[in-house]
């Protein structure tokens, strides 16, 4: 038995210019979210109140077609930093997150990638604490996963 | 000449991308046809070829084996209705609203060869819808199986402003 053998299937990056097209293409789209408690960031919080869009995965090839079109999987975290003192405050954090994120799943049509096609946009867990500091900030955090297809047909 | 030995084209030492193989059906007509690209959103489809082989072994102890003519094949399990694609759209009509059997027996498809820069159209291939639905929150599904069939012309493919045009060898 070869002890290197994998069953696992590697996954495919696609190419950074699309990761980075695709980071501000998202970006954009969800600070046009009605809802949102504050401006969206990319990666960088401010000490105690903010929101961040992270990529948690490098974005890569979901499926490859015969015509050398493929479908991207675009994996990323909304992160809400604020600083709640009671636990109505946190539900209502994650409150707030839970609503983008239901947003940005009704609004795939709009987000606009270049020229792909964005196929669907979901959530895949719900609002929740993810760390808490010193100065009594706290991350909320919500994971989106996005799908969206580039045309090699031109 | 027709029968001229190809070539692969690229860097030596590296393999063929799947993408170089295309199959194109005519949604124009025999005189003045418009290719139209099957297979957007496939992720899986090969030509089978089916060379009729017999094998054996002789009086003599020797091994023989003949082959004939290949009965090339090729199927689309993942078919999927797209709005836009001339292609599936007109598969579509033929198969599920006119059930024409006689057209579906006579359709003019063109193979492209990119990886060796020929192709190859065969003028009367049968086309089978062998399916239309799928599962429950997915997309709709049209799974066919090409059968290349007919008069079968050798190649080449010009693309101008995204139209592409066959040209067949001599010309």
């Amino acid at each position: 038995m070869d002890s290197t053998s994998t069953n696992t299937t590697v996954k495919k990056s696609v190419d950074v210019d699309v990761q980075i097209e695709a980071s501000r293409a998202v970006r954009a789209w969800l600070n046009s979210c009605p809802s949102k408690p504050c401006n969206i960031g990319m990666e960088y919080l401010p000490d105690d109140y903010g929101m961040a869009l992270t990529v948690t995965e490098t974005p890569y090839k979901a499926e490859t077609y015969i015509d050398g079109s493929y479908q991207v999987a675009y994996e990323c975290d909304l992160v809400y930093r604020c600083t709640p003192v009671t636990d109505d405050e946190r539900l209502r954090a994650d409150e707030d997150l839970d609503k983008m994120a239901v947003w940005a799943t009704n609004h795939a049509a709009d987000l606009q990638i270049g020229g792909a096609r964005v196929c669907r946009v979901q959530r895949t867990t719900p609002a929740l604490l993810v760390a808490r500091y010193g100065n009594g900030a706290e991350d909320h955090s919500v994971h989106v996963q996005i799908f969206f297809e580039v045309d090699k047909n031109g | 000449m027709a029968n001229e030995k190809k070539s692969f084209i690229g860097t030596t030492g590296q393999p063929i991308a799947r993408e170089n193989l295309r199959l194109y059906k005519n949604t124009g007509t025999g005189s003045t046809p418009v290719w139209a690209v099957i297979g957007k959103r496939v992720q899986d489809s090969s030509m089978e070829l089916d060379w009729s082989a017999d094998h054996g072994i002789d009086i003599l102890g020797e091994g023989y084996g003949s082959l004939r003519a290949p009965l090339i094949t090729q199927q689309f399990d993942g078919a999927k209705p797209i709005v836009g694609d001339a292609a599936i759209e007109e598969i579509y009509n033929l198969a599920l609203v006119q059930h024409d059997h006689i057209a579906l027996s006579a359709q003019d498809l063109l193979v492209e060869h990119k990886e060796a820069g020929w192709a190859e159209r065969y003028e009367t291939c049968t086309v089978e819808v062998t399916g239309y639905g799928g599962e429950g929150g997915g997309d709709m599904t049209m799974p066919f199986t090409v059968t290349f069939g007919g008069t079968r012309t050798l190649g080449t493919i010009t693309r101008e402003n995204g139209v592409v045009t066959f040209v067949p060898d001599g010309e």
